[in-house]
């Protein structure tokens, strides 16, 4: 119970928090919507606009508005978009999701497989040379990656598609090439995502799984004439997955942050893009249905990674 | 290991199979698709668009003005004849007859006497219809507007811009933004909306059989978000991008038709005018001097470029006037200037009163190049200047609040109507587009007389005189005008519209460029 009065209490501070920080930004939203000197408006329409959007009002008036539609479920009308931020940020999550669901489980269930190679191959000259590429991925940019993806596997070899997250010809809508269309445009910035985000998990998991390499209950486990893959996997691996349990939550909202340039790369129509858009643009009820939905699934994430935790090591709940 | 292999074959195999599965996703020689990396405009229509350049681009498609322009100047749109009444002021505009909305019903001059009242009640961000007194609708086909003086840009800033709106869809929208179904699509121009997707920034066009200049001879032409437009283009994933000048000979190699367009976007060094020494014409004069404008085209732009005009305008301007007071490069000329306002070169950097002169330049990341040269040429001359580089939203308020010493700021625009030289020049945008900067009355009465002069080559004159000005008085000093391409598949034989699109939208994507029979581009 006090567990949930936290994340209750974590919500309210967030709220404040996300409504305040847009407007802390130096920029203001009419300026931004019509560019950088692009267009010159005149004082009537910017007014106009003022009163449409309610900046006219004062701050206090413009939070109580905020709460109140947000009670009812209503998350506000984007400025740049002219349209209802549900609906902007609806699709743009959707695909966010898949994206860095598909790579988040990936890197994950690819990562802790490699990082228990290379922990327990660790004397082979190949687990060396792999966790030296490990540590090169790692510091790449992943807008290099997918470029350089996008370079070879598009333009050269003209295997995946150039940009976007469906085929945009209308004869191909049909489920099953719909459904082809969304994974052959997955497949480039979801392998960026991985190879970015495969070695930090492979690097973590090696070098807690080297503490119990030869851990007492290990000998226990070889005196008891079990078999060396029941070993690795059910009595090393599982106690040194508990600190990539305990990222997996920060893991997702960094994955999140990831997928930003490689939706830019490969205009991919994701939450990412959407955000950074937004905040150039200071689309405040954008950019605060964003933050909102992101904390809201950090706040997620991290519960997840509690209830893992207990998972993986049972000696947590006993002791709560 | 040799078994780890075997395991992660079905795995590549199937990642080859799925990307073999999709050869030929390649567009149909039915689709036409231009990529823009911004992707989203807002919808489609004339008041839920995007209130920039390309929003209103996208809009043309789907709606008529009364009048448009080529590569020429204006030619009939709606209105297949027009005149000027000289007392009282009035432009008559004769319709052509048979033009149909996309829904089939008539197009008559009681929808562009209803868009003229809707416009009153509803601000339009590129229309403003203050100039008109009364409308008087003579017949179906005939449209009087009367004006409550003779105004010169009417033309290019009302007919040529003004969407004529269907008054039986519109007349019972009360909240013209939020209006995006489909029937707020429902105009009268070559193409109708097919389909739009926010999240993809797909605009697709079907072309519309009914259309009174003919049939589109592009049966569709969409607009789609991409990630990297050169990349795209190459890659034929689509058939018109922007495209750097750095790649231009490499695609007209691959048999790409590369087009390079006027320069009507211009970098400028703004000036804070409430602040000493800025506000002082000795000041601006000095860092002019101090600016070798060919030389810095020649290494941020690698040359593709042109170098500013003191008096704002670019050379491929219609209205462009050479102006005779330069500020060609002269270090000595610059610390003679400097001099002038009782500065004092000391090692330190330039003093007065004791106090050393030092200058921040407020800069945005595309400028990242230019205003590094600016940084190291004021140097040169002794100036202590620190470069801060931020980001656009924040740059344009604080050039708008006169938080500055001096900001590198850029706008479009330039091929325009002069009008425009008004709206950056006078009033609350000087603020915005000038540092702030007061035009002395002679300056203000120049301007508001090229405004109300109908005879062209009157106002040539007086807008001669207003760039003239301009230069003398420096209120910024224009830096350089970048040169733009344009690659595409040569399948339509895009042109460049004079002065640009509308009121001045720099791109080539005119409708007139898609319509068949010949002389409607006015391109040679």
């Amino acid at each position: 119970m006090s567990r949930v009065l936290g994340y209750l209490l974590v919500l309210i501070f967030i709220l404040g928090l996300n409504f305040a920080l847009p407007r802390l930004l130096p920029g203001d939203p009419l300026t931004a919507l019509v560019g950088e000197q692009d267009l010159i408006i005149s004082p009537e329409y910017r007014q106009e606009l003022q009163q449409r959007y309610g900046l006219d009002q004062p701050l206090a008036r413009q939070l109580v508005v905020y709460v109140d539609h947000l009670v009812q479920g209503d998350l506000g009308y984007s400025l740049y978009y002219q349209a209802p931020v549900a609906a902007v940020m609806g699709s743009a999550l959707l695909w966010t999701a898949l994206l860095c669901g598909v790579s988040f489980v990936i890197s994950t269930i690819l990562g802790a497989w490699l990082g228990v190679e290379l922990a327990v191959q660790r004397r082979q000259s190949w687990a060396a040379a792999l966790v030296g590429a490990c540590l090169v991925l790692e510091s790449l940019p992943g807008f290099l990656l997918g470029m350089a993806l996008l370079l070879v596997f598009s333009l050269k070899l003209g295997w995946f598609p150039f940009f976007g997250a469906v085929d945009i010809m209308p004869q191909l809508n049909r489920p099953a090439a719909f459904g082809m269309g969304v994974l052959r445009h997955l497949i480039l910035p979801a392998l960026t995502l991985v190879l970015a985000e495969l070695p930090g998990v492979a690097l973590l998991v090696r070098a807690s799984l080297l503490k119990v390499l030869a851990a007492p209950y290990v000998l226990g486990a070889r005196a008891r004439g079990l078999g060396e893959a029941r070993i690795k996997y059910r009595y090393q691996a599982r106690n040194a997955l508990l600190p990539l349990i305990t990222r997996l939550g920060l893991r997702f909202g960094m994955l999140w942050a990831m997928a930003l340039p490689v939706e830019v790369v490969f205009a991919y129509p994701g939450a990412g893009q959407l955000l950074f858009q937004a905040l150039l643009k200071r689309d405040y009820p954008l950019i605060q249905g964003l933050l909102l939905v992101s904390i809201l699934a950090v706040l997620m994430g991290n519960a997840l990674a509690e209830w893992g935790y207990r998972w993986a090591d049972p000696r947590v709940g006993s002791q709560a | 290991m040799a078994k780890k292999i075997l395991w992660l074959a079905p795995l590549a195999l199937v990642l080859v199979g799925v990307a073999f599965w999709s050869a030929g996703g390649g567009t149909s020689s039915q689709q036409y698709l231009i990529g823009d990396p911004q992707g989203d405009w807002g919808f489609p229509s004339p008041f839920a668009h995007n209130p920039r350049g390309p929003g209103y681009l996208r809009v043309s498609f789907l709606f008529d003005t009364l009048v448009w322009k080529n590569a020429e100047g204006f030619i009939p749109a709606l209105a297949r004849a027009w005149e000027y009444q000289e007392s009282p002021p009035a432009y008559v505009f004769h319709l052509r007859e048979g033009v149909v909305w996309h829904d089939g019903k008539p197009l008559t001059a009681g929808d562009v006497a209803f868009t003229i009242d809707y416009l009153t009640k509803h601000p339009h961000p590129w229309v403003d219809i203050r100039p008109i007194k009364q409308v008087e609708v003579t017949d179906p086909y005939t449209v009087r507007l009367v004006l409550s003086q003779p105004y010169a840009p009417f033309l290019e800033e009302i007919a040529g811009t003004m969407f004529i709106l269907p008054r039986h869809i519109w007349e019972q929208v009360q909240d013209p933004a939020r209006f995006q179904e489909p029937r707020a699509a429902v105009g009268s121009g070559p193409y109708t909306l097919a389909e739009y997707r926010r999240e993809h920034g797909f605009y697709r066009f079907a072309a519309f059989g009914q259309y009174y200049l003919g049939k589109p001879t592009a049966p569709e032409i969409s607009f789609v978000q991409v990630g990297n437009e050169l990349v795209a283009l190459k890659g034929k994933a689509v058939q018109a991008a922007t495209v750097p000048p750095e790649a231009v000979q490499e695609l007209k190699d691959q048999g790409f038709t590369v087009l390079s367009q006027p320069h009507f976007w211009c970098l400028k060094l703004l000036f804070n005018h409430a602040k000493f020494p800025q506000q002082d014409l000795a000041f601006r004069r000095a860092l002019a001097h101090a600016l070798n404008l060919p030389d810095m085209v020649s290494q941020t732009l690698r040359g593709q470029g042109l170098p500013g005009s003191p008096g704002l305008l670019p050379p491929d301007s219609p209205w462009y006037h050479s102006p005779q007071t330069t500020y060609p490069y002269n270090p000595e000329a610059a610390a003679s200037w400097l001099a002038s306002l009782g500065y004092q070169r000391t090692p330190e950097g330039w003093q007065r009163h004791g106090q050393v002169l030092q200058l921040e330049v407020l800069t945005a990341p595309p400028y990242a190049r230019a205003a590094e040269y600016v940084k190291k040429s004021l140097q040169a001359i002794g100036l202590k200047v620190n470069l801060r580089q931020l980001d656009h939203a924040i740059l344009d308020q604080r050039v708008k609040t006169q938080q500055f010493d001096l900001a590198l700021s850029g706008h479009g625009g330039l091929g325009a109507d002069p009008k425009m030289i008004n709206d950056l020049s006078m009033g609350p945008l000087a603020a915005e587009f000038l540092g702030g900067y007061q035009p002395p009355q002679e300056f203000i009465r120049l301007l508001t007389e090229q405004l109300y002069t109908l005879d062209e080559s009157k106002r040539r004159q007086l807008v001669a005189r207003v760039q003239e000005q301009l230069a003398q008085e420096l209120p910024a000093v224009p830096l350089y005008y970048p040169t733009w391409f344009l690659g595409h598949d040569g399948r339509v034989p895009w042109f460049f519209t004079r002065g640009g699109i509308a009121k001045g939208i720099p791109v080539f994507f005119n409708k007139m460029a898609l319509l068949p029979g010949p002389g409607l581009s006015g391109s040679p």
